[in-house]
């Protein structure tokens, strides 16, 4: 850089500083006839390591903020400089160097979005109307038949459109770039018409860079600067068409054109086809040579507004003609739905009629399909399918916590003996069970005072008061709403309401208010027991609150048992009933050859029931399978996921040395070499198919168009209540399943064993070794940063209501310690931990940003004390 | 190698090559899965063919619903494109060239057949218009991208395979090498057609073809795509320089019913004398249950068709017999001295001893030559039943079919259903169908005959010739009628001509009352005389010839009984199976101390029941602490009586893992997740079940 146009931007830079308030507007008039000094700045926007880059920014900021609309426009004008010096950077992963450009444009931005009272701007637009003229059509020339005005005008085709609101942005993110940078690029082509000619260039420029760099079209341009791809997005290339549109036509009709040409070509190899087709409509009605250019100055866009008047030429250009320009977008945008209606279905067929009129006869002859499926279920005995749907899916009656204890009293005093536990069976008991707790609480009232008793003339209202304290003060188990976020207030009312609107049900308010001897009242709760089920259902699930006692199980001084010792505990356990469920496993063991029959007939099998099927399927590997291929997935192994199967299948069963793009390609390999080579075969065995890693629509889309392949056979387990709801009818028919019932009462010793369960205290191996292993690999500042942090989170570890630590006050502390030197600093190290997960960040209620770290104290100690050792 | 592990879920077994075993006969496993391999060989074998006969001629059945569909496809096709071709200047053809042709194809919803249509359909399509056809899938394409990249991939293969063959200077290119873009599918297809244009053309492929084919895109199941791929994918396709609009022109197809198919396939497997094995009522019942109501699918009423073939050979150790009449009659010749014996162990063959004279019974039953004479008699008379019923069976059909509320069925095969079950003249809906048919006028009553002669004619049975006589002599009476029909019109229209004459109300309800007391008391007609002859006569055809199979001896053999197994291996409910387990553990493990009556459950249940049953007890949220607390009241209960180590610590801690372990099997069932919304507890999923 020379030395003179330094000392041009360094004068720049000081004279706005010491510019009192009265003399900014006279400054601005100014500022435009400095010619050396927009080149200048050019320049030094150009050079990331330039060191006047930050006070330029900030410069370029504080003018931009001012109230003075002609600053405003003199920063606006090197926006797309800033915009590719900014993706150029990114792109490279030079994130370091571009902190201060990437904190001007987010604060444009955010001086953008909200209007002077600080509300969300809401942008308008009108879509203009067929029916009436406009500059870009004339009525009288579409109209021939249909369209006449009148039957136009009734297409209401005026429309508002509102754009979304655009929420405050902090950082860049790979999510938000976009669209905060087509919302800059909007606030740029709605001022360009007061910007100079070197911004036309800037904006051509950037565009044609943005779309050929890392593209082979490269090497045919005549700059050489190196650069990598840069990911575009489809509404920021029609922003940026828009200001190019304006360019073609004010003086830069070569670049303009080039850039037009740059845009086509990469928007159709990325298949946008938003830009394709505003692009190619630019293209399309090109003029054949450049506007007449010797009325530089003069910014024109002509117009034929009709053919058949006078040729007017609009020479003014204001903004909200250039707003019309957007409008264009919208129209296409309402034009490509437009498309959908104008589908014309030639034939609509009535044999649609035809048809519900034949399948009305067969549809829904339940009652036949019943009757089979009854007589079925008795045929089958000993399966236990004997069961109706009724008894399975009813719905829940409102039930008391103290109901449990009441069972289990009942189940241990008569040892041995069962105990008819049956409520469908007893009406006498359903009755109560929504109301005992209630009863127990009138109860005491009634030895209270006999004149309390349930007397017809008592309000509802009343009583509920009388009731409701009482069983506050009489259960034992300290009953409360569980619903946690709402304070305690009012507590003794509050408690009150919860505890008779968690009990009470439908059936009940209206026993009360008509309150019958009780015998009455249970007969009519039987009657509406059906009726009732549904309300009692929405009654059940209607409020937050659920009524269980507050105990937890610190009071027990029970330790949390890790996973080893539950383990060691569960063997010295007996299994009960080894003998009977050995004799189950052996009639399942009978079918191994039959299975095997199947599996060769092209059906797959899947196992269900209750019971580890584990057992079972290993028996069958090694009985049945020991000489053939076979592949052998835990499903419920934590980190499962279909690629890893699909792997195992390439790797080590095909041998095939290679990546694949993505699972699709790599199940089309496999599907082809088992095609072409009918010799291969393979078994493949998962346990618990139905797992949460596996049970995804994709996954399982993926695992059936494998187990399809007449050389694959697919035998699996699966467990869950709701496993069938995995597949649709395509998947099921790709999977061919036949079901077989295998109960085994084997406990789930393996499946349940990946410190997910609920008890099982996390001992946490897994994240520790983790955390370790990534760590290892960071700088000793990064390592210090998160050290930090873990050191204060277990300074709170008492504190349950912690948020986590500010990111203010952590990067003060990080300051302190000497581990960064900036905000931006911080913030990338943070991103790195996000990625890996070692952070999260929540954000509080007052908008701060909170940083965790989602691992439990214990680890979180271990990991400080080995990071000690180490150290 | 163990298949535990913590640090994978993939584990893959090979054996050494040389102990591989190479991939063991599929008749291998049937016999192992038979313990009496006696004739399991030969059962399998026939099986085998069976099955590949009904494959091959359900897949026949296809090929010929979809020719007409196919046919107008193509014509369409060439129509679109030919109009195109012409470049006529016309307005609206210009309008229309402007378009894109686009088909759509309705197929019902059935959509787990649809794979097989449109693999045929893409292959008619190579065959008749163009090789450039392109198959797309939803699943396939999340992105445009990736649409593309499908749609070159498949457009550009196939014209490498047409000119592979004869093109020497064609550059191979790898379809990832190729940039996916409009542009480059626009000059491939500029090459290509320059191409072939200047090709000589007495080549025979390309001369099928027409002139610049047409490219061709097949969406498969078009609503499931998003419907931003689509747009996108119309809106770049229509900068294609042929079609410069992004207009669809839609032309509507729609393909045959999936219930059509159906009942096409149970004519052809079901409804015929070709194939020996036949289905029992209730199995049909099933497999026809599961079509209706669960999916539609032909394919996987086909699949439950095999399955029944597979049981049927496998759990039947006569089904060696269940073959082509002359097969089987040889076969029995060679019956063992054990398969005779299983014979006269079954149900229907017991039945027909006991009604035999004595010295026969006794021959029967100890000597195995004498047997197997009767058994090849009794495989004929069997094979004579079949070849009869079906023709009765159709003809019956033609006469309920038409009858106003079908009061036994529309199709045949609920025809079928009802005969197979139990004596179709028994039951009420036939009684009241016979009346229905009593009144049927004459031109219905003459077709249905004419076609009843039609359906017996082309039967193979041999004993229908009288049968037709005595129709065609029926057909002849109702001709004759016809001269003597006017002296009665004569009559009936003086009546009405008395009827339209004016008169007072009270004068038409009096001529009104004589007419109506004169048709009571009247003679029947000839005509209805006729009438009640043709029904009677139906109605003894149907008591001759529609027998249900099962009163048939041996028809074990033939028929596949067990609908149970089909049901529970097609048709399954885990949910249920689960349900009994954690409800009544008895019914798995036959343990006495787990007995109990109706609903409840003993307090030594294995864990998860306890715990299953004791969280039933609860609302929406369960307290950990007071879940652990009842559990540990039931198995101490239980504990108590055998030990007196009055809550030992150790006790106590295995009780807590016990019931940990319990927890969190409920949870791999599904039944409770973990909540956040309190310490300690867990929600509930289900809802009843007690």
């Amino acid at each position: 850089m020379l030395g003179s146009e330094r000392g041009v931007v360094e004068e720049w830079l000081s004279e706005f500083k010491a510019l009192p308030e009265t003399q900014i507007s006279s400054y601005a008039a100014t500022l435009h006839r400095k010619k050396p000094l927009v080149p200048a700045l050019y320049k030094v926007i150009q050079d990331p390591n330039n060191e006047l880059l930050e006070p330029v920014c900030h410069q370029l900021f504080e003018l931009y903020r001012s109230s003075e609309v002609r600053l405003k426009r003199f920063t606006l004008q090197f926006l797309p400089e800033l915009i590719w010096v900014y993706l150029r950077l990114t792109a490279s992963r030079d994130r370091q160097s571009n902190g201060c450009i990437e904190a001007l444009l987010l604060g444009i931005y955010n001086l953008e979005i909200a209007d002077k009272d600080g509300n969300n701007k809401v942008l308008s637009f009108t879509i203009p109307s067929l029916s009436k003229p406009s500059i870009y059509h004339e009525p009288s020339t579409i109209g021939s038949m249909a369209l006449t005005e009148g039957a136009l005008c009734q297409h209401d085709l005026i429309r508002v459109v509102y754009s979304d609101l655009h929420p405050q942005r902090e950082t860049f993110t790979a999510q938000n770039r976009f669209e905060v940078l087509s919302f800059l690029m909007l606030c740029y082509n709605s001022a360009i018409v007061y910007m100079p000619a070197s911004s036309y260039q800037s904006l051509c420029r950037m565009g044609s860079r943005l779309c050929v760099s890392g593209f082979p079209r490269q090497h045919e341009k005549h700059w050489k600067e190196h650069c990598g791809r840069v990911v575009l997005d489809p509404d920021f290339m029609v922003q940026l068409l828009t200001g190019v549109y304006y360019a073609i036509y004010n003086g830069q009709w070569d670049l303009g054109q080039e850039v037009l040409e740059d845009i086509i070509y990469r928007a159709q190899l990325e298949l946008y086809s938003q830009p394709l087709l505003v692009a190619n409509a630019m293209k399309n009605s090109l003029p054949f040579d450049a506007p007449d250019a010797s009325q530089e100055g003069q910014k024109v866009l002509k117009v034929e507004v009709t053919p058949t008047v006078p040729r007017i030429s609009r020479t003014a250009i204001t903004t909200a003609s250039i707003r019309r320009h957007r409008w264009r977008r919208e129209g296409i945008k309402v034009r490509k739905d437009k498309t959908q209606l104008t589908v014309t279905v030639k034939k609509f067929v009535k044999t649609l009629e035809n048809i519900s009129d034949d399948e009305a006869q067969e549809i829904l002859e339940e009652k036949s399909y019943v009757a089979v499926l009854g007589i079925c279920a008795q045929d089958s005995m000993g399966n236990g399918s004997s069961v109706g749907g009724g008894e399975v899916y009813s719905f829940q009656t409102p039930k008391h916590s103290g109901k449990m204890a009441e069972l289990a009293s009942e189940l241990a005093r008569t040892p041995g003996q069962s105990v008819a536990l049956d409520h469908a069976e007893c009406p006498e008991k359903t009755v109560k069970s929504p109301q005992s707790s209630k009863h127990l609480s009138s109860n005491k009232v009634q030895q209270k005072s006999k004149k309390n008793e349930f007397v017809s003339t008592t309000p509802y209202r009343l009583r509920r008061r009388l009731a409701a304290p009482d069983t506050h003060l009489e259960s034992e188990s300290e009953y409360s709403a569980s619903c946690s976020e709402e304070e305690e207030e009012e507590e003794e009312q509050k408690e009150a309401n919860t505890v008779v609107s968690g009990r009470k049900t439908p059936a009940k308010t209206k026993a009360a208010s008509t309150p019958p001897s009780q015998k009455t009242l249970s007969k009519k709760m039987k009657d509406d027991k059906m009726s009732n089920l549904v309300e009692e259902y929405f009654e059940a699930h209607s409020s937050s609150k659920v009524l269980t006692s507050d105990r937890t199980l610190q009071k027990l001084h029970k330790r949390r048992l890790n996973q080893e010792t539950l383990r060691d505990l569960l063997k010295k356990a007996p299994l009960a009933f080894a003998p009977e469920i050995k004799e189950l496993n052996q009639q399942h063991e009978c079918l191994f050859s039959k299975w095997m029959l199947q599996l060769h007939l092209g059906f797959n099998i899947v196992l269900y029931g209750l019971g580890s099927k584990r057992d079972l399927l290993e028996k069958f590997r090694t009985s049945v399978l020991q000489d053939s291929v076979h592949l052998v997935v835990n499903g419920y192994f934590p980190s499962i996921t279909v690629r890893s199967i699909l792997n195992s299948i390439t790797e080590e069963v095909l041998e095939h040395i290679g990546t694949f793009r993505s699972p699709l390609d790599q199940l089309e390999f496999i599907m082809k070499r088992f095609k072409e080579d009918s010799s291969l075969e393979l078994y493949v065995l998962i346990h618990n198919l139905d797992s949460q890693m596996l049970r995804g629509e994709r996954s399982q889309q993926i695992l059936a168009q494998l187990s399809s392949l007449p050389s694959i056979y697919l035998i699996a387990s699966v467990d869950h209540i709701n496993a069938p709801l995995m597949w649709d009818q395509a998947k099921q028919s790709l999977y061919n399943w036949l079901w077989y019932e295998t109960t085994t009462f084997s406990p789930y010793v393996e499946e349940t064993s990946y410190e997910n369960s609920l008890l099982v205290q996390q001992s946490g191996s897994l994240a520790l070794s983790s955390l370790t292993h990534v760590l290892r690999s960071l700088t000793p500042n990064a390592r210090g940063i998160f050290r930090l942090l873990a050191q204060y989170q277990l300074e709170n570890k008492d504190n349950p209501s912690y948020p986590g630590l500010s990111f203010q006050d952590f990067y003060q502390q990080c300051r302190e310690a000497f581990l960064v030197n900036s905000d931006l600093t911080l913030r990338a190290q943070l991103t790195e931990f996000r990625d890996h997960k070692l952070i999260r960040t929540k954000r509080g209620a007052d908008g701060v940003e909170y940083l965790l770290i989602p691992v439990d104290d214990s680890t979180l100690t271990d990991f400080l004390e080995k990071e000690d050792e180490d150290v | 190698m163990s298949t535990c592990s913590v640090s994978k879920g993939c584990f893959v077994f090979k054996p050494s090559p040389k102990k591989r075993r190479v991939s063991p006969k599929t008749a291998e496993y049937f016999k192992e899965a038979n313990n009496d391999s006696e004739d399991s060989g030969l059962r399998f074998a026939t099986c085998q063919s069976l099955w590949k006969q009904i494959k091959s001629e359900t897949e026949q059945v296809q090929e010929e619903l979809n020719k007409q569909l196919f046919d107008n496809l193509v014509s369409f096709l060439r129509r679109s494109h030919s109009e195109f071709q012409e470049k006529t200047t016309e307005w609206t053809c210009r309008m229309k060239s402007r378009e894109i042709p686009t088909a759509a194809l309705v197929l019902g919803v059935n959509v787990t057949d649809h794979d097989l249509t449109f693999k045929s359909l893409s292959e008619v399509l190579q065959n008749n218009i163009t090789p450039y056809v392109a198959l797309l899938q939803a699943k396939d394409c999340p992105g445009i991208k990736n649409l593309m990249q499908k749609l070159m991939g498949q457009l550009m293969n196939c014209c490498i395979d047409v000119d592979s063959s004869d093109e020497e200077d064609y550059v191979q290119v790898s379809q990832h090498r190729i940039r996916c873009s409009m542009t480059s599918l626009i000059s491939w297809y500029e090459n290509i057609t320059k191409k072939t244009d200047s090709e000589t053309p007495s080549k025979k492929r390309i001369s099928r073809h027409l002139q610049s084919p047409p490219v061709v895109v097949i969406f498969k199941d078009m609503e499931s795509f998003t419907t931003k791929v689509l747009q996108d994918f119309i809106g770049i396709s229509s900068l294609l320089p042929h079609s410069v609009s992004s207009l669809l022109c839609i032309e509507l197809f729609q393909s045959l019913s999936c219930k059509e198919h159906l009942s096409t396939i149970i004519d052809k497997l079901l409804l015929t004398t070709q194939f020996a094995f036949k289905l029992s009522e209730k199995v049909l019942q099933v497999l026809i249950n599961i079509f209706l109501y669960h999916d539609f699918s032909v394919q996987n009423f086909i699949k439950g068709f095999q399955l029944c073939i597979v049981e049927h050979f496998h759990s039947q150790p006569l089904s060696v017999l269940c073959c082509q009449l002359v097969e089987a009659k040889k076969r029995v010749n060679s019956l063992s001295h054990s398969q005779c014996e299983n014979i006269r162990r079954l149900p229907s063959f017991r039945r027909y001893v006991e009604s035999q004279v004595s010295e026969k019974q006794i021959a029967l039953l100890t000597a195995d030559n004498f047997l197997k004479e009767v058994i090849q008699k009794l495989l004929e008379d069997l094979h004579v039943y079949h070849e009869n019923y079906v023709p009765v069976l159709r003809c019956l059909h033609v006469f309920t079919s038409s009858l106003p509320k079908y009061p036994l069925g529309k199709q045949i095969r609920e025809l079928h259903c009802a005969c197979l079950e139990n004596r179709v003249w028994e039951t009420e809906e036939y009684e009241s169908s016979l009346q229905l048919a009593r009144m049927l006028n004459k031109s219905d009553l003459v077709t249905m005959l004419q076609k009843c002669v039609e359906i017996f004619v082309s039967s193979s049975g041999k004993e229908f010739d009288k049968v037709v006589e005595k129709l065609k002599e029926f057909l002849a009476q109702f001709q004759k009628l016809e001269a003597g029909a006017c002296q009665e019109r004569g009559e009936s229209v003086s009546s009405q001509k008395e009827l339209q004459k004016k008169t007072d109300l009270y004068h038409l309800q009096k001529t009104l009352l004589e007419l109506k007391e004169s048709r009571r008391s009247k003679k029947l007609t000839k005509f209805e005389m006729l009438r009640f002859e043709v029904v009677d006569f139906i109605d003894n055809l149907v008591r001759n010839y529609l027998v249900p199979a099962d009163h048939k001896t041996l028809h074990e053999i033939m028929y596949f009984n067990t609908a149970s197994a089909l049901r529970e291996h097609l048709n399954a409910a885990p949910r249920i199976a689960l349900h009994t387990a954690l409800n009544n553990p008895y019914c798995y493990l036959k343990n006495q101390a787990l007995k109990s009556d109706g609903g409840s459950i003993s307090n030594k249940a294995p864990d998860i029941c306890i715990v299953y049953k004791l969280h039933l007890e609860c609302g929406r949220l369960i307290n950990l602490v007071d879940w652990l607390e009842a559990f540990s009241t039931v198995v101490m209960a239980v504990e108590g009586t055998n030990e007196d180590a009055a809550a030992s610590d150790q006790v106590d801690d295995i009780i807590h893992a016990r019931f940990i372990q319990a927890v969190s099997e409920l949870e791999l069932l599904g039944f409770i997740k973990p909540s956040k919304q309190k310490t300690d507890h867990v929600a509930r999923l289900t809802w009843g079940g007690c």
